[in-house]
């Protein structure tokens, strides 16, 4: 029997009102709902299992969206504590590089830096955390040498690095700073490797003002302690020998005294000439100063400083010096050293009344001086005594620091320290230093010395 | 014992009172007439003013170097002739080697001198004998 329209009526309400509580549950987001489907099958059914297909899909997106979601949660908290390890490294490498109280710089192959450190930025004077990578070395770094003239690029420590695959060092070089400013620096550079090539360079650099400050001061002190122990020296030599001219004649007595303030002031003078030396060579002061100069008249020169000395020891002087002796490009007053080292010890250690033969030869390269083969033109010089000599089993060890040998050390006063200064002075000069000796009949100093030495030591 | 009718002048520029003492002492008794200056400004002074035959000067002065004063002296008609010797302790290597650029007739180190041969080699320089 067909249906009546109240009876329609009631069926749609019905069917309508079955759905409310899912588009209510679907409302706050709840699809768990499911629909019922009515048994008997009428015009709702298919928009009720449409709705039953819709609400189950949308059940299962909602599981694959959290699912994803709870995916994505933990990738990004994996990523997360990821990038967390990273700066934490990076921040230490970055605080090791920037503890380092040096400067570092990294360059690739064609000198573009790809890592410097704040140090680095700092030294250099640039502005707070100025980028310089990328930026090619030469153009951060403005070395001059040390009579401020702009170094060329291929003279760099870096670009010298590079080219040559070995490490540079270089420590007299100064750095302009943007604002005009200079100062000393220690560079080192070195090559990067990576299978066998030069990749890059790196570069550690160092502000060495205080270094040099530290140089001035001692020099400054030795200068000054050698003014001040000397002065009172000569105060007191001087007035014991105008004191003894002022007494006029004396007797025995009076003379005996006065010789022994004279003598005594005479071992001060040649302790402290000793003591500069060696605090000169220990503190590293001896800077190498070359000029041209001509041997003849220097050596006549030292042997006029030492009159007094010869004087009174009654010395004979026998100079036998070549003819036309070129120009020795060398350090006047290291050689000034050695040649009065060697001739206040021949004076020394010989009897009144002795002899002492002054020899300056030319020599060739190759040419032989007293057993000696000289490498380039040389200039060789020979002192040579009739004094005391040096004992056989004693002659090794005569340059050796603090020595004396046995046949003098309890006659004449010294320190031990003359002849090893002599040969420090002589080696660093270039040259060579040898003797032969026999007791009783005197020794022979050799010195060979190069025409020019170029190379700074 | 030379002649005190035209005695020879020496100025003596040296800062260190005793030393100062000692050299004119000696020259002193030596019949020359002796000039002091404590220090390389009025060293300068006297030497220009006073003209001296023979000019001692120590390196290493209060107010003006001896370096200085070599420099100045030199510049002036008649001080560029003026005959000096330097004096020296050898703690100044590197200014005496600039000072003797300027033409002195010799130096001589003060530690090592004995009276008698500075006074001898003043008298060499003065031409007495």
């Amino acid at each position: 029997m067909p249906e009546t329209l109240e009876q329609y009526q009631a069926r749609v309400k019905q069917r309508l009102a079955e759905l409310l509580p899912i588009f209510a549950h679907a409302s706050i987001g709840d699809f768990n709902q499911d629909v019922k489907i009515p048994a008997a099958a009428d015009e709702f059914t298919d928009l009720y299992v449409g709705l039953q297909i819709m609400i189950e899909v949308v059940r299962e997106q909602t599981k694959q969206l959290q699912t994803l979601n709870q995916r994505l949660e933990q990738t990004l908290s994996e990523r997360t504590a990821a990038l967390y390890r990273e700066l934490e490294e990076t921040a230490k490498h970055e605080a090791i590089l920037d503890s380092i109280g040096e400067g570092l710089i990294v360059t690739d192959k064609t000198t573009k830096i790809i890592l410097a450190n704040t140090r680095a930025t700092e030294i250099l004077g640039l502005k707070d955390g100025a980028q310089i990578k990328g930026k090619v070395h030469a153009q951060i770094f403005h070395l001059i040498n040390e009579q401020g003239q702009t170094l060329p690029v291929s003279e760099y420590p870096l670009s010298r690095a590079l080219k040559e695959g070995g490490r540079i060092v270089a420590t007299d070089l100064w750095y302009r700073r943007p604002d005009n400013t200079t100062f000393p620096l220690t560079i080192t550079a070195s090559p990067v490797m990576s299978g066998g090539k030069i990749v890059g360079a790196v570069k550690v650099f160092r502000d060495m003002t205080i270094e040099k400050n530290i140089e001035r001061s001692k020099t400054e002190f030795v200068l000054l302690a050698s003014h001040q122990l000397r002065t009172p020296v000569s105060i007191i030599k001087w007035y014991g020998q105008l004191l003894a001219k002022e007494l006029g004649e004396r007797n025995a007595k009076q003379k005996q005294y006065l010789v022994e303030i004279d003598e005594g002031t005479k071992r001060m003078n040649e302790v402290i000439g000793t003591l500069l030396d060696v605090a000169q060579i220990e503190s590293g002061l001896l800077k190498y100063e070359p000029e041209s100069m001509s041997i003849v008249p220097y050596i006549n020169r030292l042997l006029e400083d030492l009159g007094p000395r010869i004087k009174q020891k009654q010395v004979k002087i026998i100079k036998k010096f070549a003819a036309n002796l070129p120009q020795l490009q060398t350090d006047p007053k290291l050689l000034r050293m050695v040649l009065q080292n060697l001739l206040t010890n021949a004076i020394k250690y010989m009897d009144s009344g002795g002899r002492i033969t002054l020899v300056i030869k030319n020599l060739k390269a190759g040419a032989v001086f007293n057993g000696k083969q000289t490498a380039g033109t040389s200039l060789g010089i020979s002192i040579s005594d009739n004094g005391y000599g040096i004992p056989p089993d004693q002659q090794n060890r005569i340059f050796s620091k603090m020595f004396r040998a046995a046949n003098v050390k309890d006659k004449i006063e010294g320190t031990g320290i003359g002849l090893f200064i002599t040969k420090s002075v002589v080696d660093f000069l270039g040259g060579q230093i040898w003797f032969d000796s026999q007791v009783g009949k005197g020794t022979n100093f050799y010195i060979l010395l190069p025409l020019r030495v170029d190379a700074q030591k | 014992m030379a002649t005190t009718a035209n005695p020879k002048k020496l100025l003596v520029v040296e800062d260190e009172p005793s030393l100062l003492n000692a050299l004119t002492d000696m020259f002193n008794q030596e019949g020359l007439k002796v000039i002091q200056a404590k220090d390389g400004k009025t060293g300068l002074e006297l030497a220009l003013k006073d003209k001296p035959d023979l000019i001692l000067l120590d390196i290493l002065l209060p107010k003006k170097s001896g370096l200085e004063v070599l420099e100045q002296l030199r510049k002036d008609a008649w001080g560029k002739n003026a005959k000096v010797i330097l004096l020296t302790n050898l703690s100044d290597t590197r200014t005496l080697a600039y000072a003797l650029s300027y033409d002195v007739h010799t130096y001589l180190v003060k530690s090592d001198l004995d009276v008698d041969f500075l006074t001898k080699k003043v008298k060499e320089y003065l031409k007495i004998k």
